[in-house]
């Protein structure tokens, strides 16, 4: 079963049939549901709230999310299971095993667990599939020597899925180039949930970035590390640890350009070290299938 | 052979006695048996993060199994593993009365079942456990006031009538 369909079969089951008619209608990556509102969703070519009969028009009936179908959904999703997940949970996010990721905001926490609790906004992500979503700039590459390079783009703009197909390519070996010992330091399991095939990539997920990119770069001796939206103080101090050993390094960060992330003091201080010589900047293509156009910029 | 009636009448009394007796002490049984389901599901969540289906799949318990309780639980949770124990518990409710007060306790914990954090998930199997723990102590230690109660007054009743209509 693909990760659409394994997730309109975990929501209650009065959204359901709403739910596969907007999917025949729009190629959806993002559910929300929201309590007292309709659902809603992000396709690839906007944003859709959801009536009984898909796309919601102007006077169609629609079911209204309540806090319990939220509290249902994350409870579903996880098979019953909420404490298997309760260290992210407390966090207010959850990835599943399918890859499908969730943003929770709540009115309250548990007092013990810290457990998200009367939940007001869930935000459902299906994982991008996309293979050949890093080939452009793979391409663009070809014959050239590789460098590290930090990848913008503002959320949802494909980042995730960039990294991912980026790290599946680079270990495998792809446009003439030969496979590479790749390091995915994973720490929210959002690049290799464990059902996806990880190729020849190490995945170390379940440390916090810093001591993920330590253990890669001493344990694993990578040619390239590759780790997702990085931004805290420890983990600037590790890239720039792992920067200084030789190792390339492909990392993500929320910003729509160049100028934007040189805003944030954390990769100003990468780039003025010279750990990132270049950016990459995704932006979303509109359009019927997700794709994104990739444009290489020297830092600095 | 109205002689033989009476005596007839008389034990009938008595087996009811008897009868109600067993009851109570399968009512006793059923009660233990719950808490050593929350004692499994405690020790399957803490040490082992088990997934509910697989926890629901596999605990055994010949008491549990022959009430009916185990099968119901395997199917739910086979059909959707999210509150297969809430809907079990319900099924099982709508033909076995175990009391207000067990099943009060018992929808309570398993509505809560998957929906916390591992610590909370533990302190409520143990407040089930401890509550169900409390249940069967009062009632195996009444258990047997009651028996000599049901036998007693089954048999009384029986001598009664036979002296009465003798």
């Amino acid at each position: 079963m693909d990760t659409k369909a394994y997730l309109i079969e975990h929501l209650p089951e009065r959204f359901q049939e709403s739910v596969r008619r907007f999917s025949r209608q729009k190629e959806w990556m993002e559910i929300r549901m929201r309590t007292g509102a309709p659902l809603a969703a992000s396709a690839t070519d906007g944003n859709y709230l959801i009536g009984k009969y898909g796309i919601l028009r102007k006077g169609d009936a629609y079911h209204s999310c309540g806090a319990r179908d939220l509290s249902q959904t994350v409870s579903a999703l996880c098979e019953g299971s909420g404490y298997r997940y309760f260290d992210t949970l407390s966090g207010g996010f959850l990835t599943l095993d399918c890859g499908i990721r969730l943003g929770i905001a709540c009115e309250r926490q548990s007092e013990i667990d810290r457990v998200p609790e009367q939940l007001s906004s869930l935000n459902i992500r299906l994982p991008g599939m996309i293979e050949d979503a890093a080939d452009p700039f793979l391409r663009e590459m070809n014959g050239r020597e590789l460098s590290s390079a930090l990848v913008l783009s503002p959320p949802g703009g494909g980042k995730t899925t960039f990294l991912r197909a980026l790290a599946k390519k680079l270990s495998r070996g792809a446009f003439g180039r030969p496979g590479l010992r790749v390091a995915v330091v994973d720490e929210r399991r959002e690049l290799f949930p464990a059902v996806l095939t990880r190729d020849n990539c190490d995945v170390l997920s379940g440390f916090s970035k810093g001591e993920g990119i330590r253990r890669a770069v001493r344990l694993f001796s990578p040619q390239v590390l590759i780790c997702d939206e990085i931004g805290g103080e420890e983990d600037v101090a590790a890239i720039k640890e792992a920067g200084g050993s030789g190792v390339i390094l492909f990392a993500s960060c929320h910003a729509s350009s160049a100028k934007e992330a040189l805003s944030k003091p954390g990769i100003r201080a990468l780039t003025e070290a010279g750990v990132f010589p270049c950016f990459l900047i995704l932006t979303p293509v509109p359009g019927p299938r997700f794709s994104v156009e990739i444009h290489l910029e020297a830092a600095g | 052979m109205r002689h033989a009636g009476l005596i007839l009448c008389a034990l009938a009394f008595a087996a009811a006695g008897v009868w109600r007796a067993v009851t109570l002490y399968r009512r006793a049984k059923l009660i233990s048996a719950l808490y050593l389901l929350a004692a499994y599901i405690r020790e399957q969540v803490v040490r082992y993060a088990k997934e509910q289906k697989e926890i629901c799949q596999r605990f055994q318990n010949e008491r549990l199994e022959k009430a009916g309780f185990l099968p119901l639980l395997r199917a739910e949770s086979e059909k959707r593993p999210w509150g297969a124990l809430d809907r079990s518990f319900t099924r099982f409710f709508e033909t076995t009365d175990p009391g207000k007060e067990v099943k009060d306790a018992c929808l309570a914990f398993a509505a809560s079942f998957g929906m916390t954090g591992m610590a909370e998930q533990a302190a409520s199997c143990e407040t089930f456990d401890r509550c169900m723990r409390e249940i069967a102590r009062r009632e195996e230690k009444e258990i047997w006031n009651r028996i000599r109660l049901s036998v007693g007054t089954g048999f009384a009743a029986g001598c009664g009538f036979m002296i009465l209509f003798w």
